[in-house]
């Protein structure tokens, strides 16, 4: 079984229709930048493992990141607990905005440490996750 | 003949992890079966979530971290 791969737009109408959005990136990406809906949970990635169990079986769930690759992770990773209604953001974040969705941005706090698709952030894993300058590695 | 999989999608840590364990086959003289997994799907079979991951004869054995060519040599 694979997730759902959905457009932002495809993301927003769900989420109109009761579907749940989950942004796994961590909580200083999203206090730079958030999804601007009331229909989200933050669940970061390297919480997911122990929270994941929160999330409701009876919703779909949306899968959210940065540019959709450590979503996906999570996407399969329930999919794998046996979640059959999981879906996909294409292009996270980035995609949603440039689509013109809604979102809240605080620019004091956009560090050039964006999301990480080996699952953490530069900051965090400084030495062992992405070792280049670039910021985000995907 | 041990077999090697690093797991992650192409990330510089994921390259970096290749060539530290390339580097401990070269050092401690043994041999492995080296093979980098970068299909999302491939994985997620072995349902981790940060990578890079080093997988030795089937087991997880480093995830979310550059292992030391040391570490590795020990490993395999």
């Amino acid at each position: 079984m694979q997730p759902k791969r959905l457009t932002p737009d495809e993301a927003y109408n769900a989420l109109e229709k009761g579907a749940l959005l989950v942004d796994v990136r961590g909580y200083d990406e999203v206090e730079a930048r958030a999804f601007l809906t009331d229909k989200v949970w933050i669940m970061p990635i390297t919480e997911f493992a122990a929270r994941c169990d929160e999330l409701p079986e009876n919703r779909l769930l949306i899968l959210a990141c940065t540019v959709g690759m450590n979503s996906l992770k999570t996407a399969y990773y329930l999919i794998n607990k046996g979640y059959d209604n999981v879906a996909n953001l294409e292009g996270g974040i980035e995609a949603w905005e440039q689509a013109g969705l809604p979102v809240f941005k605080d620019p004091s706090k956009i560090k050039e440490s964006a999301g990480c698709c080996c699952g953490g952030t530069v900051e965090e894993e400084q030495t062992d996750c992405c070792p280049d300058d670039s910021g985000s590695c995907c | 003949m041990r077999t090697i999989k690093i797991l992650g999608m192409g990330c510089p840590s994921c390259a970096q992890t290749e060539k530290v364990v390339l580097k401990a086959l070269e050092q401690s003289g043994k041999e492995a079966k080296v093979e980098k997994v970068e299909d999302i799907q491939e994985i997620m079979k072995y349902n981790v979530l940060t990578t890079p991951v080093l997988v030795v004869d089937e087991e997880i054995k480093i995830k979310g971290r550059v292992p030391e060519v040391q570490e590795v040599i020990e490993l395999i």
